[in-house]
């Protein structure tokens, strides 16, 4: 555990050994204010952290303490009040609005809690949603989301509307659409919040793979069981970052202490 | 897949909420498509009347004084204060430049007999041509030939004349071939007859009292011809009779005025109210939207998203108005226009007014909700219920 300051991340050493290696994520002094100056709400309090490629971090808290607000933040959603997120070195939040989009579209994937699937496209055509505003010949879109579908494991599937198939199923589309543009950071926020254990931990596993192959992963959870997938746990209370917990990523193994106090 | 497909199945999804933002706007078109054909329909059936039916030229002889002429009939007696016309000046209607616009001409030869101790007006008619200038008459018996006399209905009344009764008439025995039912024209009070006969009756060969002209004007220009035959025929007097056709086409066009105002009226109603539902629409589907934002879509892909969505709607809104116009005229059709209805015309340049204006009306009302929907925050994806 590691305990964090408002130093700048350069002088913050990791504690990794390969320390040296450039971050994927880096969050610099992270806060983020919702609501009228009258009716403030601090969301999110000065953090600070670097996440390697590859990594699988945690996100964990109480509800309310500010995890979503720190995603949408690492998502290049939303400004912070205060601070810098940087993403394989770009400060996402120097960039403009549309070169923002293009840069979410080219490099971020999102699973979102609620799946977010549009009721009137099947999974097929939803996974090729966001190759909607790219150039590219039809042929390739699809064999590229059918690709996708194919690495979750629901191309049979391809053709049915999200309605036609069960909860983990849709999830592994909402995934699908995630990793079909290729991107370097994969966020989601909750992934199993709304599937049974069997399916949490098939898309725990996925996700762990992924980082395994050398994508950053960034998850929110509340399930310190699906927690222990990843190899990294951040504990947000009440907007601050109040512990960094390292685990060995050891999924397979009956993993304790995971939780921080 | 790109954006249409997006649209369009996104649309067939929400079929119902589809037709309700388009309600508005299908009405308005429905409006000005349907309004235009039945006034055009009904345009060109006066028009047809024109060409068709009854007289609009009348010529009558040069007068001094006033005369007691009320739509070409003879009211009281009739005296000669005034050169008559001459049944061989006709043929120089045939010389006018426009005497292709001449449809019918009837000569008629007026006087006063006496019937049963009455004094009666005699007209002299050439009833081929009474019946393109009298489509209206409607005989009881038939029409008469030589030896026979029609009767006016309140000349029949008055003269107490039945069908097949014989009268004395300056000295022939005249039968009464046919009744003319009520037509509310001086036309009542006639009896008429053969022309050459009545010539031999009234001892006026060669005489004409007036000639009623139908020109075919769908466009012929009625006052030009009439000037043409005053010109051709020294001696006539000649005007047009315009008064009945001209207070309906100015009705018509009232009509037509009418049908434009309401139908883009309506039609502007429409596109405020695609504006409302769209804003809503676009709210209800913040969600969706920042889900499009999150994933990449630029600020300008969502704009566009939302205005392809309302001209995909307002399309459809102007196809499907123009369809219920022409249904909806179709049905008014019989109401409206009498006899066996005239030929539904959609005039493509009413068609393509009303479409390209439903068109402007929905980029217009697509305008707001897409700017609020790129304006919508793209974290509202990861707001959980
Ligand atoms: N859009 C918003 N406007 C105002 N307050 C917000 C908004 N989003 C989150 N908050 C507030 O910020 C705090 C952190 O919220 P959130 O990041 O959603 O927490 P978590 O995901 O950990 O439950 C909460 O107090 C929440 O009410
Ligand atoms: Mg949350």
């Amino acid at each position: 555990m590691t305990s964090l300051n408002g130093f700048p991340p350069e002088t913050l050493g990791t504690g990794k050994p390969d320390s040296r290696e450039p971050p994927m994520i880096e969050a610099q002094g992270l806060s983020k204010e919702y609501g009228r100056p009258e009716a403030r709400v601090q969301a999110l309090k000065n953090v600070d952290f670097r996440l390697e490629p590859g990594e699988f971090a945690a996100i964990m808290g109480p509800s309310g303490s500010g995890k979503s607000t720190l995603l949408s933040l690492l998502g290049a959603l939303s400004a912070p009040s205060a601070g810098r997120v940087l993403i394989d070195g770009v400060d996402v939040y120097g960039l403009g609005s549309d070169t923002r989009a293009d840069f979410r579209l080219g490099r971020l994937g999102f699973v979102f809690q609620q799946f977010h699937l549009a009721p009137y496209l099947n999974l097929l055509e939803n996974v090729m949603l966001p190759l909607a505003v790219r150039k590219m010949e039809s042929k390739e879109k699809r064999a590229r989301a059918l690709d996708a579908l194919a690495r979750v494991g629901v191309d049979h599937l391809a053709n049915r509307l999200p309605d036609e198939v069960s909860g983990g199923e849709q999830e592994r589309a909402a995934m699908a659409r995630a990793l079909v543009n290729r991107p370097t950071v994969l966020l989601a926020d909750e992934p199993t919040g709304n599937l049974d254990q069997a399916n949490g931990e098939k898309v725990m596993n996925l996700l762990a793979e992924l980082a395994a192959g050398g994508m950053t992963v960034v998850m929110v959870t509340h399930s310190a069981s699906s927690a222990r997938f990843a190899g990294r746990i951040l504990h947000l209370a009440d907007g601050r970052l109040v512990a960094d917990e390292k685990t060995a990523v050891q999924p397979e193994k009956e993993q304790g202490g995971c939780q921080a106090a | 897949m790109g954006l249409w497909l997006m649209v369009m199945r996104s649309l067939s999804r929400r079929k119902a909420k589809a037709v309700f933002i388009i309600l508005g706007l299908t009405v308005g078109v429905a409006a000005m498509a349907g309004l235009s054909v039945l006034s055009d329909a009904l345009t060109t059936q006066v028009n047809q009347q024109l060409e068709k039916y009854g007289a609009n030229i009348l010529i009558t002889p040069k007068s001094k004084g006033l005369s007691l002429v009320y739509e070409g009939m003879n009211l009281g007696g009739f005296s000669y204060e005034t050169a008559p016309l001459y049944e061989k000046d006709l043929g120089s209607l045939k010389t006018i430049k426009n005497s292709g616009n001449i449809a019918a001409v009837g000569p008629m030869l007026l006087g006063t007999v006496r019937v049963k101790d009455t004094d009666a007006p005699l007209a002299g008619v050439d009833f081929i041509a009474m019946d393109y200038l009298r489509p209206w008459w409607q005989v009881t018996g038939r029409l008469p030939a030589r030896g026979e006399v029609l009767a006016g209905d309140q000349a029949a009344r008055v003269l107490d004349l039945k069908l097949g009764d014989r009268m004395d008439l300056g000295g022939q025995t005249l039968t009464v071939a046919g009744v003319l039912a009520p037509t509310g024209s001086p036309d009542d009070q006639l009896l008429f007859a053969d022309r050459p006969m009545v010539e031999t009756l009234l001892n006026q060969p060669g005489r004409l009292s007036m000639v009623e002209v139908a020109a075919l004007c769908h466009g012929c220009p009625v006052e030009e011809m009439v000037a043409q035959i005053e010109a051709a025929w020294p001696g006539a007097s000649v005007m047009a009779i315009q008064s009945v056709v001209k207070g309906r086409m100015h009705a018509l066009s009232l009509f037509k005025r009418f049908s434009w105002g309401a139908g883009v009226l309506v039609t502007v109603v429409g596109g405020l109210v695609v504006l409302v539902t769209m804003m809503a629409s676009v709210r209800e589907r913040s969600r969706e939207i920042g889900l499009w934002r999150a994933i990449g879509f630029r600020r300008s892909h969502v704009v566009r998203l939302v205005l392809m969505e309302s001209l995909v709607l307002s399309l459809a809104a102007g196809l499907l108005g123009l369809g219920l116009g022409l249904g909806g005229a179709w049905l008014l059709m019989p109401l409206l226009v009498d006899g066996h209805g005239g030929h539904l015309t959609l005039n493509p340049g009413v068609a393509l007014f009303s479409l390209a204006l439903s068109l402007v009306m929905g980029q217009l009302a697509g305008i707001h909700p897409a700017l609020a929907a790129a304006r919508m925050d793209p974290s509202e994806a990861l707001r959980s219920l």
